[in-house]
C-alpha cells in the first residue's frame, strides 16, 4: 500500500472520530449502548427525556423465596414483631411482620412469597410489636420511657389501619390465645397484670405481683398459668411464681440468674453457677427436675402447645461464663446460635440446623415461636433483627 | 449438783442459737440438741441435721435417728445427717436418741416445717431501655427490697407478721415492725452487703429467717449506635465502631448508676481524640459524630455523680471512619 493512502486512511479516521467527538459533545453522553448507533445518522435527533422514570405499575412486588431451602431468610428490613396468620385452613398462610422505626406491617405469602403491605400508617421508632392470633390487631410500642407510647393498630384491608392510642405506660404487652392484650403496668407496689379487649378497648386487671422489675411469661394458651420471676442477672437471686385465677403461687424453682419457661406440662428454667449457667426441665405433674443438655433462655426458646413435651432452643455450642445473661442482655456478647430440639419425655437432644452452615450467617436467636400448626419456627436475628423461618 | 446447774446453763443458751420457729423443738433429757443447717430449711432444700451434745459426756452412747417416729438404720451411730426438707405444707419430725447402757435414754426431737421466704431485691440504678436484665446496686444508691413468703395456704399477709430487717448486722429499722415486708436501704461501702430478715408471728414464734449477700458493682459504661429511625442499637460498641455513613449518634449508657442522679448533679463529658467535645444533642448522654476524611480517632466519655463521688466511669472506644 502507498504511504500517500495510509496518511488519507489516516486523516479519515481523525476526521471520523472528530466527527463522534462533536457529536457527544453537543448531543449529551449516549444513556445505552444502543443510542450510539441508532441515533447517530444525521447527528442524530434530540433524545426525549433526560431521566429515565420507572412507571409505578412496572415495580414488580417483592418476592421471598419460601420453597428452596428449609432455612429461609424472610426479610431484610429489621422487624420488631411478627406472627403467622391463617384465616382458614382453605386460604394460603402467611407471616405478617411489623416493620422497626416504622411500625409499618406487611405480610408475607408463605406458598408464593409474594409480600404485600397491609398497614401503611408510621409509627414513628416503633420499637416492638405482638400481633393477635386472629390478625386483625397488631399493638406496637413507639419509643421507651417517658416516650414510651403503645398504640393498637386495626388492619381494615388493602392498607388501611385504624389507630387507637392504648395506656401511656404499659412496661410490655402480649396478646391471649383469645385475642385479648395482655399488658402490664407500673403500681407504686409492684405490677398489675392487666387485658383489655380489643373491640372496646375496655380493660380489666387480672393480677399484682408485689415487686417491680419482673419477667412476666403471659399464657399464650389459656391452660398455661402466666409465669413471672424477678428480672434475670447472674449476680441475684431469682424466683419463679405461677399466676392463675389472680393467685400467685411459688414454684419449687429459684436460683441466681434464674429464667423460665413453661407450657402445661413443663417448666424449662436456667440458673448460673459459680462457672457456667444450667439449665433444667421440670416435669409439672411428676415433680421430677431433669438437667438439660443445652443451655437455654426464654427468648431463644419455645416450648409447644401441640407437641408439649417438645422445645426447640437457639444454642451455640461455647462457654458461656457466669455473668450470662447479663452480657447478652447488654449487647456486649452475641452468639452464633444452631437450632436444637429437644424431647422433653426422653431427654434427648439433636440439633436439626446450622445458619452459620445452611446461609453462612450467624444468628444470634431471639423471639423465636412455633407456627400455628408446630411445624415452622420464626425467629429474629438479634445482629440485624430480620426474621427468619425453619421449616421442621 | 454444780455440775447439773452448769449443765442447765449450757442448755439454756444453746436454746437460743438452735432450731426453733417453724420447727417444734422440744427437749426431753437433758443437754442434748439437735441443730440444723441452714436453720430455716426452704422446701426442697438439703438440710444438714447434727447432733449437739457437747454438754454431756456421751460416750459408749448409742446413737438413733428416728425420722417421723421411724428409726433410720443407715443412720446409727453418725452425728450428723442430710435430708430433703419435704414441700410445703408437709413436715418432717426429726428425733435423735442417746441410748446408754448404764443409764437413762436421752432424746431431742424437732420438726422442719419448710416455708418460702423469698428476699426479692430491686436497686434503683440506670440500664438501658432494651435491657432485660435487673438493675445491679452501686454504692450510695437505693435498694428496694420485698419479701414473700408462702406456706401451705399460698402467701403470708404482711399484716399477720413482724419483719426485722437489718443491714450488716445491724437493724434497719432500729428493730422489729409488724406488717414491714418491704424495706429501703442505701448501699454502704464494700464489696458485698448482708441483708437479714427475721419474720415473727404475732405468737411472738420465728417463722423464718432469711440472709442475702448482695454483690456491690461499679458503674459500667457502655456505648450502642443510635439511629434516628431505628432507635438505640440492642448491640454494644466494642473496642471499635467503623463509620458506615457520614455520621453516627453514639449513646453512653451508664450501668448501675444511681438513678436519682440523672436529674441531679452529674457531670458528663465527651472527648475526641483528647480534646473535650462540646455536644450538639441535648441529651448528655449522646454525641454526633461526623465524617471528616478518612482515618480514626479516639471517643471518649466521662461520668461522675457529684452527690456521689465514688459513683463514675470513664470509657473510649476508636472509630474508624
Amino acid at each position: 500500500m502507498k504511504k500517500s493512502t495510509l496518511i488519507l486512511i489516516g486523516i479519515a479516521a481523525v476526521v471520523v472520530l472528530f466527527t463522534i467527538w462533536l457529536y457527544l459533545l453537543f448531543y449529551g453522553t449516549p444513556k445505552q449502548l444502543t443510542d450510539v448507533f441508532t441515533n447517530f445518522s444525521g447527528l442524530g435527533s434530540d433524545t426525549p427525556g433526560e431521566f429515565i422514570e420507572t412507571p409505578e405499575e412496572s415495580v414488580p412486588p417483592t418476592t421471598v423465596d419460601v420453597l428452596t431451602t428449609k432455612l429461609r431468610q424472610l426479610t431484610t428490613k429489621p422487624v420488631i414483631g411478627f406472627r403467622d396468620y391463617q384465616a382458614t385452613t382453605s386460604e394460603p398462610r402467611f407471616v405478617r411482620y411489623a416493620e422497626a422505626g416504622t411500625g409499618h406491617v406487611y405480610q408475607i405469602n408463605l406458598q408464593t412469597g409474594v409480600e404485600e403491605r397491609l398497614s401503611k400508617t408510621t409509627i414513628v421508632n416503633a420499637q416492638s410489636a405482638a400481633f393477635s392470633p386472629n390478625g386483625k390487631y397488631v399493638a406496637i410500642r413507639s419509643g421507651y420511657g417517658t416516650q414510651n407510647e403503645v398504640v393498637l393498630i386495626e388492619l381494615v384491608g388493602g392498607e388501611e389501619s385504624i389507630v387507637y392510642n392504648l395506656a401511656p405506660q404499659m412496661k410490655d404487652f402480649a396478646f391471649s390465645y383469645n385475642n385479648e392484650l395482655l399488658f402490664s403496668e407500673l403500681s407504686t407496689e409492684g405490677i398489675i397484670g392487666k387485658s383489655l379487649m380489643p373491640s372496646t378497648r375496655i380493660s380489666r386487671t387480672i393480677f399484682n405481683v408485689p415487686f417491680q422489675s419482673a419477667t412476666i411469661l403471659w399464657s399464650s394458651d389459656g391452660t398455661t398459668p402466666h409465669y413471672v420471676y424477678p428480672k434475670a442477672t447472674s449476680k441475684l437471686q431469682g424466683y419463679l411464681y405461677a399466676i392463675k385465677n389472680g393467685v400467685i403461687n411459688r414454684q419449687p424453682i429459684s436460683g441466681p440468674g434464674l429464667t423460665a419457661e413453661g407450657n402445661a406440662q413443663f417448666i424449662t428454667f436456667t440458673t448460673v453457677s459459680s462457672v457456667e449457667p444450667i439449665s433444667y426441665f421440670r416435669d409439672i405433674s411428676s415433680g421430677s427436675t431433669t438437667q438439660s443438655a443445652i443451655v437455654t433462655e426464654p427468648s431463644k426458646c419455645v416450648l409447644g402447645v401441640k407437641y408439649a413435651s417438645i422445645m426447640y432452643c437457639g444454642y451455640e455450642i461455647t462457654q458461656y461464663g457466669n455473668d450470662f445473661p447479663d452480657d447478652w442482655y447488654k449487647g456486649t456478647r452475641s452468639f452464633s446460635d444452631r437450632i436444637w430440639q429437644i424431647n422433653l419425655n426422653t431427654n434427648q437432644t439433636k440439633q436439626i440446623a446450622s445458619p452459620l452452615v445452611i446461609a453462612g450467617r450467624d444468628v444470634d436467636i431471639i423471639d423465636i415461636s412455633l407456627g400455628a400448626d408446630e411445624k415452622e419456627l420464626y425467629f429474629r436475628n438479634k445482629n440485624d433483627n430480620t426474621l427468619w423461618q425453619y421449616e421442621i | 449438783m454444780r455440775i447439773l446447774v452448769l449443765i442447765l446453763l449450757v442448755g439454756f443458751f444453746c436454746l437460743g442459737n438452735n432450731a426453733s420457729a417453724q420447727l417444734d423443738s422440744s427437749f426431753i433429757g437433758d443437754a442434748v440438741n439437735i441443730t440444723l443447717s441452714p436453720q430455716f430449711p426452704g422446701p426442697g432444700e438439703l438440710v444438714s441435721i447434727e447432733l449437739d451434745d457437747y454438754s454431756i459426756d456421751s460416750s459408749g452412747a448409742t446413737i438413733l435417728w428416728i425420722l417421723d417416729g421411724i428409726e433410720t438404720p443407715t443412720f446409727k451411730n453418725l452425728r450428723t445427717i442430710s435430708l430433703i426438707s419435704p414441700t410445703v405444707g408437709k413436715t418432717i419430725t426429726v428425733e435423735v436418741r442417746l441410748v446408754f447402757s448404764n443409764k437413762p435414754t436421752i432424746s431431742a426431737k424437732t420438726t422442719i416445717r419448710p416455708l418460702y421466704v423469698d428476699l426479692v431485691v430491686e436497686p434503683q440504678t440506670y440500664t438501658s431501655v432494651f435491657y432485660h436484665g435487673r438493675a445491679l446496686p452501686v454504692h450510695g444508691s437505693i435498694i428496694n427490697l420485698t419479701t414473700l413468703i408462702q406456706g401451705s395456704n399460698g402467701m403470708f399477709n404482711p399484716q399477720e407478721y413482724t419483719y426485722n430487717w437489718q443491714l450488716n448486722g445491724k437493724s434497719i429499722y432500729g428493730g422489729p415492725r409488724a406488717g414491714n415486708n418491704r424495706a429501703q436501704i442505701v448501699v454502704p461501702f464494700g464489696r458485698n452487703s448482708l441483708i437479714g430478715l427475721t419474720i415473727t408471728s404475732k405468737s411472738g414464734e420465728v417463722v423464718g429467717r432469711k440472709v442475702v449477700s448482695i454483690p456491690i458493682q461499679e458503674v459500667d459504661v457502655i456505648f450502642y449506635e443510635n439511629s434516628t429511625l431505628y432507635g438505640l442499637s440492642e448491640r454494644a460498641i466494642g473496642d471499635s465502631l467503623t463509620l458506615v455513613g457520614n455520621s453516627s449518634t453514639i449513646r453512653a449508657v451508664p450501668y448501675n448508676l444511681d438513678t436519682r442522679s440523672i436529674s441531679r448533679s452529674l457531670f458528663t463529658e465527651w472527648r475526641i481524640n483528647s480534646q473535650i467535645s462540646n455536644t450538639e444533642t441535648r441529651d448528655p448522654f449522646e454525641i454526633n459524630i461526623q465524617r471528616e476524611g478518612g482515618g480514626e480517632a479516639r471517643v471518649g466519655f466521662k461520668i461522675r455523680n457529684l452527690s456521689e463521688l465514688l459513683q463514675g466511669d470513664e470509657e473510649s472506644f476508636r472509630v474508624q471512619f
